[in-house]
This record gives structure tokens, sequence and C-alpha cells, in this order.
């Protein structure tokens, strides 16, 4: 049976599409939600969370093909999980941090993105801090605006594009570094 | 390639490897809680049904009510009165006294003695996990010997490396349920011997009651996943009503070459002893 969340969606191809989703997804949004939570009760939160948030781009997950939609779906309940875990521990390292974007040289960062392979940046994603994959991961993979990653969050939308934009150099920096052989 | 592309294609590469990590990563406790958790909607949601439903029928014979008491009174207002007014007839017999054309005794009919038959012992089903010894593979029967159809085309099999549920046990045989896919599960019987010596399992008692199918119906041994049928049972079938599993009955059949055992709904099958 599906959570009571789904039949407040009144497009039936939507419902149909989230049903077939939640039926077929389930056991892995929560195993994700279990491993950052470590608690079944917020785990069940997040992937209620997740649930919301998936509800809000059905039509981005209409055109994805199955496995993307899986990881989709995954991805997101793992951005609640983490969310849940943030307000529950009072971590307010991340609200701290200040504003200031760091220098940028434009130029430079788009001839590295355009040097670099898929491949390249992938191993360069696999080397980012976790909040930094995390940040990225939320606009390049998920789709979200500066408004939306602000919300979910529950940041300032400056911050968000703070964040998104210092997380966007660091990966930069890592393939610079690995262009330059170090 | 734009390098916003790039960027998304990278994303999008991690996320499903990723989770692909995660899919083979998944622990049977992880997968035991989440099947608790669907469990727990699918409760939810079943209550809220139920609850939709007798609100619903309450409202209807509310509204059946007012207007047939409407009818009665517009009907008793507009009537014409009777020319005759001819007493009722009771089921009474008189006798009258030859001497005081009173009346002796009365001989009221009385009612047909209800005779009410003892409620037939139905029992529910209930399952625990146990902790199979890994690696192990074992053909899945649906019902407890080998002469009882196998499903998947005679290709069942459970393994052991996941989780599996058991009802309990007969004619050497251990009753379980366990998934085939994440929205797919068997329920059937695999050989005893294959239980672990510490599992204390119980024995299986059903009541093998005669049963019919009231209208057309599939035969599941899935009655939680994907309903994937094993048969169709046409209205009239014959078969024995074994126990009771939530909304589902589990019945025995004995129509195809093999006798299969499987879950229908409750509201598409009745007690012959019911008529």
């Amino acid at each position: 049976m599906l959570p009571l969340i789904l039949t407040t969606i009144e497009n039936n191809d939507d419902r149909a599409l989230m049903e077939e989703l939640y039926l077929r997804y389930h056991h892995l949004m929560y195993a994700q939600a279990l491993r950052v939570l470590n608690n079944s009760y917020a785990a069940e939160d997040a992937v209620s969370d997740a649930i919301e948030a998936l509800i809000k781009k059905i039509s981005l997950l209409r055109n994805m093909d199955c496995n993307k939609r899986k990881a989709y779906a995954v991805i997101t309940v793992r951005h609640m999980a983490i969310n849940l875990y943030r307000r529950h521990s009072r971590d307010t390292v991340l609200e701290d941090e200040s504003l200031e974007l760091i220098p940028s040289n434009s130029r430079v960062e788009d001839h590295v993105l355009e040097a670099a392979g898929v491949e390249e940046i992938k191993e360069a994603i696999y080397q980012l801090s976790e909040n930094d994959r995390d940040i990225l991961m939320m606009r390049f993979f998920r789709e979200m605006s500066d408004a939306e990653i602000s919300k979910e969050l529950g940041i300032l939308p400056a911050t968000a594009r703070v964040r998104t934009s210092r997380a966007r150099k660091h990966l930069i920096k890592l393939l610079e570094r690995r262009e330059a052989g170090l | 390639m734009k390098q916003e592309d790039k960027l998304k294609e990278a994303f999008s590469s991690v996320a499903m490897e990723q989770t692909e990590q995660l899919e083979k990563t998944l622990t049977y406790e992880e997968r035991r809680k989440s099947e608790a958790l669907y469990k727990h909607h699918h409760d939810t949601a079943l209550r809220l049904i139920r609850k939709q439903k007798v609100s619903i029928v309450k409202w209807v014979s509310g509204i059946a009510a007012v207007a047939a008491a409407v009818l009665l009174i517009v009907w008793g207002v507009n009537r014409p009165a009777p020319d005759i007014i001819t007493p009722a007839t009771a089921p009474v017999s008189t006798v009258v006294s030859a001497y005081t054309n009173e009346p002796l005794q009365t001989e009221t009919a009385t009612p047909a003695v209800q005779t009410v038959e003892p409620t037939p012992h139905i029992p529910e089903l209930k399952a625990h996990l146990v902790s199979f010894p890994e690696g192990m593979r074992y053909a899945v029967y649906t019902g407890p010997g080998e002469r009882y159809e196998r499903a998947n085309h005679n290709k069942a099999v459970v393994s052991t490396n996941d989780w599996i549920e058991v009802f309990g046990v007969e004619n050497g045989f251990a009753m379980i349920q366990y998934a085939i896919t994440s929205t797919q599960r068997r329920v059937g019987y695999i050989d005893a011997a294959a239980l672990p010596t510490h599992a204390s399992v119980t024995a299986l008692e059903f009541s093998y009651l005669p049963a019919v199918i009231t209208h057309e119906t599939d035969l599941t041994d899935d009655p939680f996943g994907e309903k994937t049928p094993l048969h169709i049972l046409p209205a009239s079938t014959e078969a024995k009503w074994l126990a009771t599993l939530d909304d589902w009955v589990y019945l025995e059949w004995y129509g195809g070459d093999q006798p299969v055992r499987g879950f229908v709904p409750a509201a598409a099958v009745r007690l012959k002893s019911a008529e």
C-alpha cells in the first residue's frame, strides 16, 4: 500500500508514476535514509519528505529512464535525511559560513571544464567533500534552482548561491590539479 | 558538449553509481525494516478505506431512512379511508366453549426454533522471520508436498540469502513467504528439513471447509505483492477454505492436473455451509 500523500495527486498519470516509483524503490529510499539517520522513525520522515519533493519534480522524472529515476529518488531521500539530521543535531556549521565568494577567473574555469572529460569530472566529484558534492548534486542532478535549494536547506537564496558557486570552484580546482598532473 | 551538460552527465553518473552501490550492499535488516514501513502504510490505508466505507454506508442508509419516512407520511396523508376494516388475521387457532361461547384456550403460533450452527473455526495465518543459513536454495511448491503444483512454471526456488518468513509446518513441509523482487513475493512450501535447528516453528492447522467461488477471481501466491495469478478460478469453483490472512482467504484447489494452494480475495469466496 502507498503513503497517503500520493492520494493527493490529482492527475491520474502523475499519481500512477509516483505509485510505481514508490513501489519499486521504497526499500532503497528507506535504506538510504536509515544509513544517514540510523533511526527508523526519522528515516520514515525522510522518505515522506522525499516523496513530497519528488512530487514537485514529476515532469522531470517523467522524462528519465528507470535507472536515473531510481537514482533521483535515492539521492533525494539522502538529501532529505541529511537535512533532518542537521535539524535534529542543530548542526549550524554550514549556517555560519561566510557569504564571501572565492575570487574566480571564469576564463580559466571555462577552459578547465572544456578540457575535462565526463570521466575526469566524475573522479573529481568523488574527491569533493560530502557537502560540496551534495549541493552540486542538487544543482546538476536534481536540477534545482537556488530558490529551491535554499528552501530545502532552510537557508537564504544568496547563501545557496554562494555555497553552490564555492562547491563548483572546488570541483574546478580538483580538475586543474588533475590537469597539472598533481 | 556544453559545460553544463557535461556536469549534469557526470553528476547523473555518480548518482547512479552510488545508488547501485547502495542496492548491492542492502542488508537483511534494512530490507526487513523497509518491509515493516511498507506494511505500516498498507495497514493505515486499509483502516482509512474501511472507515470511509462505513461512513458511506451510514450516510446512504440515513438518506434511505429519511426518504422512506417522507414517502410513508405522504402516502398516509393521501390514501383514501378504507370502507371495511378487516381485522388482521393472526396465526392462532381458537377453541370456543359450547356453553359460554367464550374462548377456552388460545394457541399462539410459536416461532420456529432457530438452529444456530456453531461458527466454523477458521485459523488466521501468522508468519515470523527465520534466519536460514545463507547460500542454500530450495524448491518451492504451492502446497505441503511434491505432488502440489510448483509455481513459476515448475521452477520456483527460494534462496536463503534473503529474508524468509515461516508460517508453520505441515506434512514435513514448511509454509514460507519470501521476496522475489522488491515488488513480488511468494507464499509456498519448502522441505521442513531446510529449517534451521534453532527455529521454533508451530504446526499448521487448517480448517479444510468446503468453499465456493462467488465470482471469477485470480488464485495467487503473492497476495501482498503483485498478485500474480497462478490460476483463474471461475464462479462456482469449489475449493477447500484453509485459513484467512487479512482480507485474503487461503484455499486449496484440485481443479488442475495437480492440487494447488493460493489466495483469493475474501469478497470472491464463501463457505458452502453459509448457503
